[in-house]
């Protein structure tokens, strides 16, 4: 059995934060300005003999890796103010880690100017994420969401998640149903995988509430230059369209929610990213079961021109470069809120890897996540 | 000390009456509501009433707090807070602002602006209009 060092230098720092932060409520520096944050201290503990992971797309990673115990691991500060009955702005900046990054890093994550017009539309400009599943928006706030982040997430495009560009939305309701739209546009960033350029991003997505279900449905388009890891450009222009399902019904105690992603393009390979969740909140405490899949299949266009080049040993070489990876999470945990805006959730969570060029893989471990806000 | 005997008088006043009425300032004259409006203004789903704007606040008082949006939403305190944070950290709302004491509430619903609010039934006072009342 593998341990790990749940307690890395970050942790620690996280801890102390944490610590420091516990009996703020939201930080009111005037009637009209608010400072709010938010923290979470993630640890693993791989209960495999196998530690190296290879996740899709060839990114190879070990569990010794201290970044993988912590990459649940942030914090994040947000000012909000309030300027007047139409116009606000919004800031948030996080300390992360990224996974193709050595350190962590401070960043920006939302910088935006808000305008309300009308009868409930909106009008954002500035950095803001996709709205592509509800989970892509949320991500790095635990506490918002039952589960703990999957080691591979079934949220994000791409790893582009930010944008610089403009929102509008609305909500408003017929009848008993209430609906909310959102469109965005804009140049994309990608913080996940740096090399990657981003070019521009639209995207549209509605939300229905009927009763104690909701409904949401995303669809877009987004356009990059892509680079390899060693800077060299691979492909100028590609194009990914992308769409997305995700539904949430409430029954007495028991939540459930599910969600379907699919992501098509030349380009790359094809992606499809599902996920299903069962929960039964039983007072402060919520037991949930959660499977999540990531499939990555096709042949990359760059490479169907090497298909009429015979290979030594005679075979097409597009054959070579099929790819059909899949990692599956299957999860069973625990959210337990120990205080007002305060969670511990706690997971054993068994992941499965498929790699053409290998032996199906799996790992065992136990996931640790103290989320908090303020 | 004034700040604990406003709390035990709240926590008598909720657990005998046990109806909690949603006011606005009498001086606005708005409509009467129903409850799954309420619930669109207290859960951030709408803040217009017709073409008219409106900003909700409310006291800062547990026990009130659970009570009211238990019976509007069926939202548990743990699970408001929850559903708050993914509104508040991706710019979409802020909740309620919240009020220390009645005091400052009356106040507030004095200043003309568009605000709608909740409070045990027997604080209701002249300066207000009640637009709905929960009960049990």
């Amino acid at each position: 059995m593998k341990t790990v060092p749940f307690l890395s230098a970050f942790t620690c720092k996280a801890l102390l934060l944490f610590v420091a932060l516990l009996p703020l409520d939201a930080i009111e520096l005037s009637d009209d300005v608010n400072l709010r944050g938010f923290a979470s201290i993630n640890g693993i503990l791989n209960l495999s003999e196998d530690t190296d992971r290879e996740l899709l797309n060839g990114s190879v990673v070990t569990l010794e890796e201290d970044d993988m115990y912590t990459k649940n691991s942030r914090a994040g500060l947000q000012l909000d103010a309030t300027l007047n009955s139409a116009f606000d702005v919004m800031v948030q900046g996080i300390y992360i880690k990224e996974r193709a990054r050595d350190d962590y890093e401070a960043r920006l994550e939302w910088a935006m100017l808000g305008y309300r017009f009308g009868n409930d539309y909106a009008l954002h400009v500035g950095k803001m994420k996709i709205a592509a599943m509800d989970g892509a928006q949320n991500r790095y706030i635990g506490y918002s969401y039952l589960w703990i982040d999957p080691q591979v997430s079934f949220t994000g495009i791409n790893g582009f998640e930010n944008f610089y560009g403009v929102d509008v939305s609305k909500k408003g309701y017929i009848g008993a149903l209430d609906y909310e739209w959102q469109l965005n546009g804009g140049k994309l960033q990608n913080h996940e995988r740096q090399a990657d350029e981003g070019n521009y991003l639209y995207s549209a997505s509605a939300k229905l509430f009927y009763e104690n279900a909701m409904l949401r449905l995303g669809a877009g388009e987004l356009n990059f230059d892509h680079y390899g890891r060693t800077g060299e450009l691979i492909s100028k222009d590609e194009t990914i369209t992308f769409l997305s399902a995700e539904m949430q019904y409430m029954y007495d105690a028991f939540e459930f929610s599910g969600g379907y992603s699919a992501h098509r393009t030349d380009a790359i390979p094809e992606a499809n990213k599902q996920y299903l969740s069962l929960a039964y909140r039983y007072d402060l405490l919520t037991p949930y079961l959660l499977y999540t899949r990531k499939e990555v299949t096709g042949i990359p266009k760059r490479h169907t021109l090497a298909s009429t080049v015979p290979t030594p040993n005679g075979s097409n070489a597009a054959k070579e470069t099929f790819v059909d990876d899949r990692v599956e999470h299957y999860i069973f945990g625990a959210r337990y809120d120990i205080l007002d805006g305060v969670a511990l959730k706690g997971e054993y969570d068994q992941m499965l890897t498929k790699h053409p060029s290998q032996a199906h893989r799996r790992f065992d471990m136990i996931n640790l996540t103290l989320d908090m806000v303020f | 000390m004034m700040k604990t005997l406003w709390s035990l008088l709240l926590c008598v006043s909720i657990i005998q009456a046990e109806e909690l009425a949603v006011v606005t300032s009498a001086q606005l004259n708005l409509p009467k509501l129903d409850a799954p409006t309420i619930e669109r203004l207290f859960l951030l789903k709408t803040n217009h009433l017709g073409t008219i704007r409106i900003k909700v606040v409310e006291l800062k008082h547990e026990t009130i707090k659970s009570h009211f949006y238990a019976q509007i939403s069926g939202k548990s305190l743990t699970q408001l807070r929850a559903y708050w944070t993914k509104l508040i950290f991706t710019g979409k709302a802020q909740p309620p602002k919240q009020l220390e004491d009645i005091d400052a509430l009356r106040a507030m619903l004095k200043t003309g602006q568009n605000i709608v609010t909740y409070l045990p039934l027997e604080q209701v006072d002249a300066s207000m209009q009640v637009l709905y009342t929960l009960k049990d």
